[in-house]
């Protein structure tokens, strides 16, 4: 895994999210700026406050199985690009550039099919049924699946979604809304067929 | 029927919604998922930036030691060799013999009336006592690593710095140019007592450097503690212990710094620094105030910089503890 970080990656620097509140932008330069002093606990706080984002932008590309080991990588790719980061206060979406620029990464790379996919080998019903409600969110456009996953998974508010990802709140509104309502009918659709 | 119940979790809540939320659920990040550090020879972090001005003032010795040290690692063997012993130590079992070789993968134990004396050209010297359980996972130029699962280890690195790593069960023990004991009850917890230069400590979030002088216990699934200076009171270590470890009861730890702060002596500063990222963020506060007066605030330094979270490394340079390597003047013996 480790050997894959080698690898140019071309991570544009993203725009400062629009919608953090200025106390959030203060604390992410803060621990920024500690953690490239050497201070480990700091980047730990970072992780704290967005691993969880990361983890559900990554869960919307990429089957659930390969996601802990994404999630790993994009914060040693961050720790180790850290100084890079011209503005600290973009932490946030100069992160979500490198999970997204990782998840594009694993799809690149020629895998075997059951890693595609999460094929639920489980007879627990549940499971099964969880897998397929993953699967329909992961099939959904871009726009939506994200924005889905953070709030269905990973159990963040909208307003949550807004602050940490950068998008205005009126969008990942529009975007929860549409995405559910095509959710629905997938399910639906899906139900039906069984 | 209304969005906010998918917006912020408000209102009625909607069936379906709620429905997915549980079932998805399972695939949330865990609390317990935690950031691995990569335990590479050396940090991806830079150093602190004040001790960036002492790297550089250093940098001329540690070439001159890393470029011995190259040449003895390419012409010399980088092989673990049992210099002496008493008893009856054992090698995957079997009894060793002076001047044998202990290689990669194996086992070496103690029993209670046997102790060895291992030397690896150009790393220095590493002694087990009694009762002790070693394994040495690599030995190469630029690493050589040994897991200490249990038992007491006395090492005298001359080495640069985290060439020579300790894999406890609470941490890893990384030399930066020193002499040191390690100790791993059986327990799991490891005591550090550092007496020549210093020993960089780390697990996860945690790290503590680790001077002359200082003592510094790691436990399994924590990591290593604050740092503490051996000549401290009692009552301050005991305390020490509850704020470093007690992670699950936030109310014994505020009590327990409360303690820790009364009884902190100007050198305890020391360990003070060392807490402001291990106690809660409303105990930052209090933590400044004593800290401030036992040590003169550097310039620019604020309560509020330091209830932030600010970084901290200003303080460092008014401790007088020097550079992690400004200690070792030449190769030490292990002390008798």
């Amino acid at each position: 895994m480790v050997a894959t970080l080698d690898r140019a990656l071309l991570i544009r620097q993203a725009p400062m999210p629009a919608n953090h509140s200025m106390g959030d932008f203060s604390q992410d330069a803060r621990l920024v700026q500690a953690a490239r002093g050497g201070d480990r606990a700091a980047f730990g706080e970072l992780y704290e406050r967005y691993g969880r984002m990361v983890h559900g932008v990554l869960l919307a590309h990429v089957p659930y199985a390969e996601v802990n080991d994404l999630l790993q990588d994009v914060f040693l790719i961050a720790l180790r690009r850290l100084e890079s980061l011209r503005e600290p206060t973009a932490f946030a979406g100069w992160l979500l550039a490198i999970a997204r620029n990782r998840a594009n990464d694993f799809h690149r790379r020629p895998r075997a099919a059951e890693e595609l996919c999460d094929i639920a080998s489980s007879a627990d019903p549940d499971e099964q049924e969880a897998r397929a409600a993953l699967a329909a969110i992961q099939a959904l456009p871009e726009a939506y699946r994200e924005t889905l996953t953070l709030r269905l998974v990973e159990g963040m508010t909208g307003p949550e979604i807004a602050a940490r990802t950068g998008l205005t709140p009126a969008s990942v509104r529009v975007n929860l809304h549409r995405g559910m309502k095509q959710l629905r009918e997938k399910l639906g659709k899906s139900a039906n067929h069984d | 029927m209304t969005d906010e119940y998918l917006w912020d979790g408000s209102g009625t809540p909607d069936a379906e919604v709620e429905r997915l939320e549980k079932l998805l659920g399972r695939f949330r990040a865990t609390a317990a998922a935690e950031f691995e550090f990569p335990a590479a020879a050396t940090s991806p972090f830079r150093t602190r930036s004040r001790w960036a001005d002492w790297w550089r003032a250093a940098a001329a010795f540690l070439l001159l030691v890393g470029g011995i040290w190259l040449i003895r690692a390419v012409t010399g063997r980088a092989d673990w060799t049992i210099a002496s012993m008493e008893g009856a130590p054992r090698i995957d079992g079997k009894i060793a013999e002076r001047n044998e070789l202990w290689k990669i993968g194996q086992w070496l134990e103690t029993d209670a009336a046997s102790r060895v004396q291992l030397r690896v050209d150009g790393l220095g010297e590493i002694e087990a006592g009694p009762n002790a359980r070693l394994e040495l996972l690599q030995a190469s130029a630029t690493q050589q690593q040994i897991r200490l699962e249990r038992g007491t280890i006395r090492a005298a690195v001359t080495a640069p710095p985290y060439v020579f790593l300790v894999r406890t069960p609470g941490a890893y023990a990384m030399d930066m140019g020193c002499a040191y004991t390690l100790q791993v009850t059986d327990a799991g917890v490891s005591i550090l007592r550092v007496t020549v230069g210093w020993v960089d400590l780390q697990h996860g979030f945690r790290q503590s450097l680790v001077p002359a002088g200082a003592a510094a216990e790691s436990r399994p699934g924590i990591g290593p503690g604050a740092p503490y200076f051996e000549d401290s009171g009692e009552r301050f270590r005991e305390a020490l212990e509850t704020v470093n470890f007690d992670v699950e009861d936030s109310q014994a730890r505020a009590e327990a710094l409360t303690i820790l702060l009364a009884e902190a002596r100007p050198r305890d500063a020391f360990t003070l620094l060392n807490l402001f990222r291990r106690v809660d963020v409303e105990d930052r506060g209090r933590l400044y105030d004593r800290l401030a007066v036992l040590l003169p605030p550097p310039a620019g330094a604020t309560r509020q910089n330091a209830v932030d979270g600010d970084d901290m490394s200003a303080w460092w340079d008014e401790l007088g503890l020097g550079h992690p390597k400004k200690g070792l003047k030449g190769p030490p013996g292990i002390e008798e």
